[in-house]
């Protein structure tokens, strides 16, 4: 995919497009609403990650420009707000999605993958990774071409560490993807565990080899080497 | 008390008093007035008798009131003059009457006489009793008239303080204009007007401050904070990491999303105690709780959690996202400290709901519980806010939330 990341903090900029162009999508990048709204004139994107506090003004201001030239464009909303009212507003001036800061990388990966799937999905909605097939439409996972019996949030996990591939995933990043933000679950990491042991049972009983490595003091990678 | 009911029951006692005492003197002055009148009329007319005596040497016997007996005088003979009352029974209605009479010894001629002159006292006991009594009636037709006078003149002079009071009332600090009151031309209303509005202006600024100050503290937060979280995460994926440095990377994670976590529920404490959430929303929330809880169950599962519903169809006004938050949190609280295998029991009947778990009893005071900050073990890694952030939600939509702990069950129970 063609990326435009819209963002004004430079560390966070830099972090963002790095990590976009290391999952294989070609990126740009805008550090303010001028910038963003003089490269969506000139060119055309299929997703832009957008900062909604700029220093020339709200990001927001962007989506209506875009939707009336480009409208097939998605849009990623990213904001310090938390607040209700901007995911709102965001979402009713047509965004796609909406990840409030901080954020996982990991996180924005799975939110980017789940934008370009719905935006287009003749054929791209399953994920093909060694002897793993994924349908997401559907709700399924196969190994070696069998069925995998996963619970839904199972699913939702090994697609998260598929759509991750070979990056480690902090336990805290997989606790956050699978409850979101304002659950107090100090001892989720347990229940991280618990999942991903029943997920590994469950690929060798097909026959399948382990895709979930642990990676001793960091967390998990999915990777198929 | 109201302000006039205060004012009017100091005036009431006043003219009471005051009543009593003219009262008491009226009538003390007037029966010494109206006695020294009939004695003035008995003198003369025993006057008259003596002197008809003393002239004609006839003693009248035609008067019932007046009585002249010759006497033998006694010796040594003293002449006396005296006033008495005394009560006589009339014949007819049986009745007793006050009369006074006056007695007197003399000689006339050598000779002695004595002398009774009565009259009645009827006529000024009735003259004493008019008075008083045109004098109450005045002095009540006074009083009643200065009362209503007073209500009267109360209800137009504190109009404008109703006024204020009202508006005051229905004036809320989101309020995008300025409050503004109806004037008056008292001066002390006026007074109250100017103080009220710049009180008024002055806290909706703070307030409004405040909130974007909170805002602009979440967004400058959570940008350096997101900042680290990208950061970090790349570091982790640093092949040549050797186990000291991961650990390292670790306690970092954890730090950084307790930090998160932390600022995050510290936004929405904030906006919901500025009461920033508006609309509510008509929710069925049997169906709701069943919602919530298939989302958890296999996280329940993991620890062989069970959970039986008891759930009666039951609508209530609230806010989605806010109710999602506390039932979540609280379904979370009974994962979290359930003992494996047991069962959590959720009950929703017309008045209220209930989460009960089976779970070691807590080290720290619950009364504390709904406190930021306090946790049931301190050694553990939450927050301590979950069970906050439930009452503030609950109180938000004006609920009780109470927690309870009996013989191995725990249990919250929302009063709605």
């Amino acid at each position: 995919m063609k990326i435009l990341v819209v963002e004004d903090e430079r560390p966070l900029l830099e972090s963002v497009v790095d990590f976009i162009i290391e999952r294989g999508h070609v990126c740009e990048q805008a550090s303010s609403l001028s910038e963003a709204l003089l490269k969506i004139d000139l060119y055309q994107y299929d997703l832009i990650v957008l900062d909604v506090g700029l220093p020339d003004g709200n990001g927001l201001k962007i989506i209506p420009v875009l939707k009336s030239t480009h409208p097939e464009t998605g849009v990623l909303i990213l904001s310090a707000r938390a607040s209700m009212d901007d995911k709102v507003t965001g979402l009713e001036f047509g965004a796609d999605d909406y990840l409030t800061k901080p954020f996982h990388l990991a996180e924005l990966n799975a939110r980017i993958r789940a934008i370009e799937r719905r935006r287009n999905f003749k054929g791209r909605n399953q994920l093909e990774i060694g002897d793993f097939l994924i349908i997401q439409e559907e709700h399924k996972a196969f190994v070696n071409g069998l069925p995998l019996d996963l619970t839904r949030k199972e699913f939702d996990l090994v697609v998260f560490f598929a759509t991750n591939l070979n990056r480690v995933l902090t336990k805290e990043s997989i606790a956050e993807h699978l409850w979101g933000d304002h659950m107090d679950l100090s001892d989720s990491f347990d229940f991280v565990y618990t999942y991903i042991k029943n997920i590994r049972k469950k690929i060798q009983e097909k026959g399948g080899t382990d895709p979930i490595k642990t990676i001793y003091g960091l967390g998990y990678k999915f990777s198929i080497e | 008390m109201r302000l006039l009911q205060k004012v009017n029951r100091n005036y009431l006692w006043y003219t009471l008093v005051v009543f009593l005492i003219v009262g008491i003197g009226l009538f003390l002055s007037i029966t010494r007035i109206l006695r020294n009148e009939v004695d003035e009329k008995l003198n003369q007319e025993y006057l008259a008798v003596r002197e008809q005596v003393r002239t004609t040497g006839i003693i009248p016997d035609n008067n019932p009131m007046v009585r002249v007996e010759k006497i033998l005088a006694p010796v040594p003979f003293t002449p006396s003059f005296s006033f008495k009352d005394s009560l006589l029974i009339e014949e007819p209605e049986q009745d007793s009457e006050k009369y006074r009479f006056l007695i007197a010894l003399d000689t006339i001629k050598d000779h002695s006489y004595r002398f009774e002159v009565w009259t009645s006292l009827i006529q000024t006991t009735d003259l004493l009793w008019i008075l008083l009594l045109t004098v109450g009636l005045a002095m009540l037709l006074l009083v009643s008239g200065l009362l209503l006078l007073n209500q009267r003149i109360a209800r137009s002079v504190w109009m404008p303080f109703r006024q204020y009071l009202d508006q005051l009332n229905r004036f809320s600090f989101e309020a995008p204009r300025k409050i503004t009151l109806s004037p008056s031309d008292i001066d002390e209303f006026k007074e109250l007007k100017n103080v009220l509005e710049s009180f008024t202006a002055q806290a909706q600024s703070d307030f409004n401050n405040l909130k974007e100050f909170t805002v602009n503290a979440s967004h400058e937060m959570q940008t350096p904070l997101a900042i680290i979280q990208t950061r970090l995460d790349d570091l982790f994926q640093d092949k040549s990491l050797d186990p000291q440095q991961a650990l390292h990377l670790q306690a970092m994670q954890q730090a950084l999303s307790r930090l998160s976590r932390l600022n995050q529920t510290l936004i929405l404490l904030t906006r919901i105690e500025n009461n920033q959430f508006q609309g509510l929303k008509q929710i069925e929330l049997s169906a709701f709780l069943a919602e919530q809880v298939e989302s958890v169950r296999e996280l329940a599962q993991t620890k062989s959690l069970e959970f039986t519903t008891d759930l009666i169809p039951f609508e209530i006004g609230a806010q989605p996202e806010l109710l999602g938050i506390a039932i979540g949190n609280l379904l979370g609280n009974c994962i979290k400290h359930a003992n494996p295998g047991t069962e959590i029991r959720i009950k929703l009947d017309g008045k209220n709901l209930i989460f009960t778990n089976e779970g070691p009893p807590v080290k720290s005071d619950p009364n504390d519980f709904f406190n930021q900050f306090v946790k049931g073990d301190p050694s553990s890694g939450s927050l301590g806010l979950g069970l906050t952030l439930v009452k503030k939600i609950c109180d938000h939509f004006k609920w009780r939330v109470t927690y309870d702990y009996q013989s191995g069950w725990h249990s919250v129970k929302i009063d709605f």
